[in-house]
């Protein structure tokens, strides 16, 4: 029996495995990764020694995709990217660490790349990039999906570790975790579901060495309250989460955010039509007072960059009313009742307590990476010779100072 | 209770454990006994509570100004080396605010700081650029208490039709402490 367990794992270990030479490796890591089973199938290799050396995180990665499918749409350029970019993730401590307690939680998931609706690649300064969602996992699916941004075949290559770490360790791992809590219906919608996949992907990207250019990261550390303000605005999905305390007691939570989503949303006609005023003014200094084109070039990339973002805010905040709209609904009658009820209930669930230990405990390993560094130290250093906004304000208001007449 | 991971860190002592602060409360004083000012024309004012000092918050669109009296029983400024020393005071990712100009208010010259603050980010999974403004402000001492003034315009793109830093200026210019 307990060979013939042994037997099965192996050959979901090979059938996991890519195509190809390069392979030919891991299929032996495969067979060390077997032994790193009990009989019962429960994984025994630690993160330390998947640290120690290459070996101890070939086996890690052979006994990780035991569990994991590989999907490369037919494309095997794809699967071996996406084995490229998982191995990546095992070069970070936290990497391992999570990969195990994956392994010992006995989660699964389905790894693909895939189109994010709306995804542009664009060249900033030189270097590609892209603006929309790096990724996403359907948690609750059987086995839990987790895809990627396609466009990370083009670009930030760097950062593709990070998402996956986030998706993968961040909410599919989360999502089992909290069905062994029997709190799977609620965790959900607390907000730290978000927060900890954020720091599972900072401190991932930290140890990698990557840049900690997220915005967010530096929010949460300075202020996890700002975070989790902020982030309510963002996205539908966000706008419905709720502390610990907001657990108890829903209804009127939803209710003033849903108002203040409207004000939001009267923004953004304002919004484009100033950016489309600078674009004229930077028109009309360049060709009509002589002015280096080139000198405005990141003004006119960041804003037309704002411009294009807009139908995407629009969407998104209405996305965010409609879905408050949904929760409100939610709690009404008898069976919203019992909906708030239990809500209240598993507010008090251990796993929230446990689950906010372990995040302080990352945040304080994170933010020891992020001594000496600034927000600043950590962005791309600026393109040479070009004018900034301080700069075009003041030429902005020569201008409109001087006996040109023009007006945009 | 608010947890501050990166300060502590940033200011030293890195060894210590994240920073806990005492949940603030809301005060009952107003604002308007303890200072004076005039709004900007077409500007609308609004007094709040929160953080545990009284507030007000003027605004015209998006060109936002606050006067802020800092210091008293339930603030989460004891003094204002606290406050400068603190996240509000600070660039995100904990860089300190750099000093911009003097000015001066209700009779006191004051230095104003200038410190980039994220108004929009995209979502957490998203790395598009991080929407980033610049908020003035100043510390005007009041007895045992200090005021926090500040002027922000809440978009990274400025507004090419109003002048926000004119009418800034000219909101300091107005500001008087009360004695008490």
């Amino acid at each position: 029996m307990r060979l013939h367990k042994l037997y099965l794992l192996l050959l979901a270990a090979l059938l996991a495995l890519p195509a190809g030479p390069a392979a030919a490796g891991l299929e032996a890591d495969s067979i060390t990764a077997g032994a790193l089973f009990d009989g019962e199938g429960r994984y025994t290799g630690t993160a330390a020694a998947a640290g120690d050396s290459a070996e101890g995180k070939a086996r890690l990665l052979a006994a990780l995709k035991t569990r994991l499918t590989i999907n490369d749409r037919g494309v095997p350029a794809e699967g071996e990217r996406l084995n490229a970019i998982l191995s990546r993730v095992l070069d970070s401590p936290t990497g391992r660490q999570l990969a195990v307690e994956f392994l010992q939680e006995g989660a699964r998931a389905e790894i693909a790349f895939d189109i994010i609706p709306d995804t542009q690649v664009l060249e900033i300064n030189g270097k590609k990039t892209f603006w929309t969602s790096g990724g996403h996992a359907h948690t609750t699916m059987k086995p839990p999906q987790v895809h990627l941004n396609e466009a990370y075949l083009q670009a930030k290559q760097e950062d593709a570790p990070v998402t996956l770490a986030h998706e993968l360790f961040g909410h599919t791992l989360e999502r089992k975790r909290a069905e062994r809590y029997g709190v799977e219906d609620s965790y959900i919608f607390h907000q730290n579901e978000e927060a900890n996949a954020g720091l599972v992907g900072w401190t991932v990207g930290a140890e990698l060495g990557n840049k900690i250019d997220n915005g967010w990261a530096w929010i949460y550390m300075a202020n996890p309250e700002d975070y989790h303000s902020r982030l309510k605005t963002n996205m539908a999905y966000y706008a419905g989460t709720l502390s610990t305390e907001e657990m108890k007691d829903p209804l009127p939570v939803y209710q003033e955010r849903l108002a203040g989503t409207d004000a939001l949303l009267l923004r953004l006609p304002v919004k484009k039509e100033q950016n489309e005023t600078w674009l004229k003014i930077i028109d009309h200094l360049v060709k009509l007072h002589k002015m280096i084109e080139d000198a405005f070039k990141s003004l006119v990339e960041e804003i037309k960059g704002v411009i294009a973002s807009i139908p995407g805010s629009e969407a998104r905040l209405a996305e965010i009313k409609t879905y408050l709209g949904q929760l409100i609904a939610k709690c009404a009658g008898a069976s919203g009742q019992a909906w708030v009820d239990a809500m209240k209930r598993e507010s008090e669930n251990e796993y929230f307590r446990e689950r906010e230990r372990v995040m302080d405990e990352r945040a304080r390993a994170l933010g020891t990476m992020m001594l000496g560094k600034t927000w600043d130290s950590e962005q791309p250093p600026p393109r040479a010779g070009q004018v900034t906004w301080p700069q075009l304000k003041q030429l902005w208001k020569d201008e409109q100072a001087s006996n040109c007449g023009w007006k945009p | 209770m608010k947890k501050l991971f990166i300060l502590p860190l940033l200011l030293l002592t890195a060894a210590a454990p994240a920073g806990k602060e005492k949940a603030a409360v809301k005060t009952t004083e107003k604002l308007a006994d303890f200072a004076s000012y005039a709004a900007p024309e077409g500007w609308t004012a609004v007094e709040k509570v929160g953080q545990g000092d009284p507030q007000a918050r003027l605004e015209k669109g998006l060109h936002v100004i606050t006067v802020r009296l800092a210091g008293g029983a339930g603030s989460r400024y004891k003094s204002p080396a606290g406050f400068q020393g603190g996240f509000e005071a600070r660039s995100l990712g904990g860089k300190p605010a750099e000093k911009a100009r003097t000015a001066i208010v209700s009779g006191a010259r004051v230095m104003v700081y200038r410190r980039n603050v994220p108004v929009a980010l995209p979502p957490p999974d998203e790395s598009g650029p991080a929407s980033m403004t610049t908020e003035e402000f100043c510390v005007l001492p009041a007895g045992k208490r200090f005021f926090i003034l500040s002027y922000s315009y809440g978009d990274t793109t400025p507004d090419p039709a109003y002048d926000g830093e004119k009418a800034w200026g000219e909101f300091l210019k107005t500001f008087r402490a009360k004695k008490r």
